[in-house]
């Protein structure tokens, strides 16, 4: 073969094997952007839409055309079903955008009242969308919702083109067991993780994302709630109102616990002046306008009060919450029936349409119901203190800082004090049922379910673990020791317990005070038995 | 414009090759040469208009010293010009490079806040000046004589070589710019390029960055003062070694397989470096060009080997200690330029010893040892990349505390998953990399019927017999190479820039 022919041949395969992966992925259709025909056990399920949304809802808002709009962060994406998308006799559409910021909100708002025939939107918001810190997402785009959709021919070309979009499409094809017929109409299905299937392990998780997220604000709300994005909030109700789209503003309801959250990070009165602030801006530009209306429904109703399972219960769901910011379909259903359905203040049962009248008189109901809540969960309470406590603790020693930490990190840190909230074991392979996690200096050997020191050790002989420990807590230790000679010293978190020579079960109580993660044991030079059933528990008194 | 993006892959290239060879098969090799300038100007631009300036500023006052120094004759005049040259180069590169830095450093020795602004450092600073102050100590020498100015631009902006390397030398280039690079114009040069252009952009997109998602995490760690256990700081550090690798190896074959395609030959900058059985072959592997460059304007002007074996190794570690400072304005880079210096120290010493001790036969490498010299050399090498990857001082200590163990040798629950060793899939990549850092044939190795021309630099019994599969114009490869640029084209969505842009 000559060099020119190769140079073609080269360039002819490359050309062929895009086609290929094109054809392949337009087929398979995984963010339904291309409208392919949708095949039972090929195609028909989208799970990856979830994990692109800003970029399929997009397209599908516009092919959806919808007469109303309900938009908001996850809680929205999750908690609002329309259906088959009709909901109070409208051509509805949710455009829920996890982790989403007020800009991110009006500007898809902008979007939808400028290329729909949308009448009516509702917007779900809460405190954390106002914070100007929190960052657009990484998949949000400008470009994506100009007028002339300049991004359009990027996201088809990488929706044809990427081993993003080709990893989509085997996802797809692989997926097809599952149901996630939900996503066309813009709801998203709230797919449990298996790893914390308690209903206590799922809201401990969320408090800790959400706890992440106001701890690195907190100083900044603190000292100035014009911190907040309000102008984007305004731009938002001023696209709508000017084009003649009808926008309800519903304050999103979150569990009591995500409340007392907010208290023990001391931004309650934050969160309180952020509200009227919201209300004081739709009143302000509402004036004279039919509208625009207001809805609270982050009060003390009986959904948002109900208490959870007994922690060891990993059965009972709850009826109207996912966790803390997050309620079901169930709950968005009476939400929706309410706002555009009530038309007189004795209908709402839930909620409360706002008025700058009726502002004091709520608010004073409102702080009533949240004292005799916190007097009556005493339990919940203290479950949000362990866990502010356990993370603020270990950042501190760890000197790892919250403000811009990676996710990563954060990830392991919060499993860590979640985990120990939870009051899990925290020595792996305890009870020895082989060698591993456990380094046997010598004379240490695994034998017969247990670990023995035969006493032929000339010095000290070490055994032992790493553990997962936060400093400056007490901790448990619990095993069954039987000694025929010596003694054993144990140390923990740069704590020890000395010359331990009295066998059976045995408990100590340690007060770590340092990072080391290492518990050991250590005999000493006539030391000679076994040690069995190790378990190390933090203490909760 | 990185070499890893669609606008260059797909309208750059392509546009500036077609016209470059359309031009070229006329023979009208000056408007080529034009041409190439212009691309290359543009290409430079792209990152940021305003810098053309200095660079064209840069390449106006280098060619006028050099003229003037070709047509000096005393002396003293001689000598004050390349005062003047290299005054005005190591200038240009210290403001833009340094001031931060030093700035820095003093506040911290007293004690003080400067108000300051940060100075933004101009992409490629650090390569052009190095080749120009390279051309300034010839034109001294009276060994760069009638250069062009559009030859000497070239040998400046040439886009392939311009951002990261290779150093290239005036008397590598200038001849193929006068008449050799459009004598090869046509498709076997456009075949072996675009092959080794293919295999480079592979390297760097679909391992590099991969890999990159193993150290990154584990370093961030480090810097955020989390401590590490033994296995996530040690696969922290092996990820970064060989996404340092494969981006350095990536961004080198591409750059060499550009300019193969416009008929022009660059010299080999990186040769399996981790293949090198003690740190002094490391160096005669490992960023090849820039080791010349310190070794012809550094090493051998403060006197080399020449007085004595003390004096050798005080210049040894100066060089490095500079070469260190050229990666990069910190501290970090400094320890690590000075921690290769010791390398290198203790390696001719080795030498010293192993020559006095055993006879010729014995002091010759054997297979153990060549495995053990390997063994050793790439630990060094991984330790010190430590330094290199981490941001401040404070980070790289951390991950030295969990390379010692001194934070207890499991896989934590606090950095979960974190690092190569953190999860399934990590154990197997590992093996998988060393293996082909360690054994298989280089691209070179792979092209070597075709790379003739290349300079070799002392390593051509390296490059002849290596594979049993060589690189031939036939189907088979034409397959291979469509499969390895489909697949690096698919991963462009997340463009990353190369490691070596910081430099």
């Amino acid at each position: 073969m000559n060099y020119g022919k190769f140079n073609v041949q080269v360039i002819a395969y490359c050309i062929l094997f895009f086609l290929i992966v094109g054809i392949f992925n337009a087929l398979v259709d995984p963010y339904l952007i291309f409208r392919s025909p949708l095949v039972e056990g090929f195609n028909f399920q989208k799970p990856e839409i979830d994990s692109h949304t800003r970029m399929t809802k997009t397209f599908h808002l516009k092919w959806m055309n919808p007469e109303l709009l309900v938009i908001g962060d996850s809680s929205v994406a999750y908690g609002i079903n329309p259906g088959q998308g009709l909901l109070g006799g409208f051509r509805v559409y949710n455009l829920g955008l996890p982790g989403a910021n007020i800009y991110e909100l009006y500007k898809y708002v902008k979007y939808a009242v400028n290329a729909c025939d949308t009448r009516h939107v509702v917007v779900f918001v809460s405190l954390k969308n106002f914070l100007k810190n929190q960052n657009n997402k990484t998949d949000f785009n400008d470009l994506r919702l100009t007028p002339f959709r300049a991004k359009a021919f990027m996201d088809y070309y990488k929706s044809l083109f990427t081993l993003n979009a080709l990893s989509s499409s085997f996802v797809t094809i692989t997926s097809q067991d599952e149901d996630y017929e939900s996503s066309r109409n813009g709801f998203l299905v709230y797919r449990n993780n298996k790893k914390f299937q308690r209903t206590q392990n799922r809201f401990l998780v969320n408090e800790a994302g959400i706890l992440v997220a106001y701890l690195r604000l907190q100083n900044v709300i603190k000292d100035n709630n014009e911190k907040l994005d309000y102008s984007s909030f305004v731009k938002l109700l001023n696209i709508s109102l000017n084009n003649q789209v009808k926008i309800d503003i519903v304050i999103t309801p979150l569990h009591a616990r995500e409340m007392l959250l907010v208290k023990e990070l001391g931004l309650r009165a934050q969160y309180d002046i952020w509200k009227h602030k919201v209300l004081e801006i739709v009143t302000k530009r509402g004036r004279g306008e039919k509208n625009i209306n207001v809805y609270d429904y982050a009060n003390y109703n009986e959904c948002m009060t109900e208490k959870l399972p007994a922690s060891y219960d990993s059965t009972k769901p709850l009826n109207w919450y996912w966790e803390s910011t997050h309620f079901k379909p169930e709950f968005g259903t009476l939400i929706m029936d309410e706002v555009l359905g009530c038309k007189k203040d004795e209908c709402y049962k839930i909620g409360t349409k706002l008025t700058a009248s009726n502002y004091r008189v709520n608010e004073t109901n409102f702080l009533l119901k949240r004292e005799m809540y916190e007097k009556n969960l005493v339990a919940d309470g203290n479950d949000i203190k362990r866990l502010i406590g356990a993370l603020k603790s270990y950042l501190d020693v760890s000197g790892i800082k919250v403000e811009n930490a990676p996710q990563d990190i954060m990830h392991g840190v919060l499993h860590n004090a979640i985990m120990h909230i939870n009051g899990d074991k925290l020595v792996r392979n305890g009870n020895f049922n082989d060698s591993r996690h456990w380094y046997w200096g010598t004379p240490w050997t695994h034998q017969r379910g247990r670990a023995y020191a035969d006493g032929s050790q000339k010095g000290n002989a070490y055994l032992s673990t790493e553990v997962s420990i936060i400093p400056q807590n007490k901790y448990l230790l619990e095993f069954d020791l039987s000694r025929e000679s010596g003694a054993l010293d144990v140390t923990l978190g740069g704590d020890t317990k000395w010359g331990i020579s009295e066998g059976g079960k045995v408990n100590l109580s340690y007060q770590v005070k340092d990072s080391t993660r290492t518990l050991r044991f250590i005999g000493n030079s006539s030391f000679k038995g076994s040690i069995d059933n190790v378990s190390l528990m933090l203490s909760k008194n | 414009m990185l070499f890893n993006s669609y606008e260059f892959i797909f309208f750059f290239l392509p546009a500036t090759l077609l016209v470059y060879q359309f031009i070229g098969i006329q023979g009208h090799s000056r408007i080529a040469i034009v041409w190439l300038i212009g691309a290359s100007l543009f290409f430079y631009g792209w990152w940021n208009p305003i810098y053309l300036s200095l660079i064209i500023l840069s390449i106006l006052i280098n060619y006028w010293i050099g003229v003037l120094l070709c047509g000096v004759s005393k002396s003293f005049r001689k000598k004050l010009l390349l005062i003047i040259g290299i005054t005005v180069n190591l200038g240009l590169l210290g403001y833009y490079k340094y001031t931060n830095f030093v700035v820095e450093t003093l506040a911290v020795i007293l004690g003080k806040e400067f108000a300051q602004t940060q100075i933004v450092l101009p992409l490629a600073i650090s390569f052009f000046t190095f080749q120009q102050i390279a051309y300034l100590v010839d034109a001294y020498r009276g060994s760069a004589k009638g250069y062009s100015f559009l030859h000497y631009s070239l040998f400046v902006t040439f886009f392939p070589q311009l951002i990261a390397g290779p150093i290239v030398h005036h008397k590598e280039m200038m001849p193929q710019f006068t008449g050799g690079a459009i004598s090869r114009i046509g498709s076997k040069y456009l075949a072996s390029g675009l092959s080794i252009f293919v295999v480079g952009l592979f390297k760097k997109v679909i391992i590099a960055d991969k890999i990159a998602l193993y150290a990154r995490p584990v370093f961030e760690a480090a810097e955020q003062g989390a401590s590490l256990t033994f296995f996530e700081a040690w696969g922290g550090a092996f990820s970064y070694t060989f996404q340092l690798y494969f981006d350095f190896s990536g961004y080198s074959d591409m750059a060499v397989g550009i300019a193969c395609m416009f008929g022009v030959i660059l010299p080999i900058n990186f040769f399996s470096p981790y293949k090198a059985n003690n740190i002094i072959e490391f160096w005669r592997r490992w960023h090849i060009t820039l080791s010349r460059f310190l070794l012809n304007c550094l090493y051998i002007p403060l006197g080399g080997n020449r007085h004595g074996e003390l004096r050798r190794y005080v210049n040894i570690l100066f060089t490095m200690l500079l070469g260190g400072l050229w990666h990069g304005a910190g501290w970090s880079f400094v320890i690590w330029g000075g921690l290769h210096g010791c390398y290198l120290v203790i390696n001719h010493i080795w030498h010293l010893i192993k020559g006095a001790i055993f006879d010729e036969n014995m002091a010759k490498m054997n297979i153990t040892c060549c495995i053990l010299g390997r063994f050793i050399t790439f630990a060094a090498v991984v330790v010190a990349w430590v330094l290199f990857r981490a941001k401040t001082l404070g980070g790289a200590m951390k991950m030295y505390e969990g390379m010692l163990a001194m934070n207890g040798d499991g896989i934590s629950a606090s950095v979960n998953r974190l690092g190569l060793f953190g999860d399934g899939y990590g154990l197997v990549i590992f093996i998988a990399l060393l293996l082909l850092v360690w054994f298989a044939p280089n691209t070179y190795q792979w092209a070597q019927q075709h790379m003739k021309d290349i300079r070799m630099a002392g390593l051509e019994g390296e490059i002849r017999g290596m594979t049993r599969i060589p690189w031939r114009p036939n189907q088979m490869w034409a397959i291979l190479i469509a499969v390895l640029a489909t697949l690096s084209f698919l991963a462009l969505g997340q463009v990353s820039e190369f490691l070596y842009f910081n430099f």
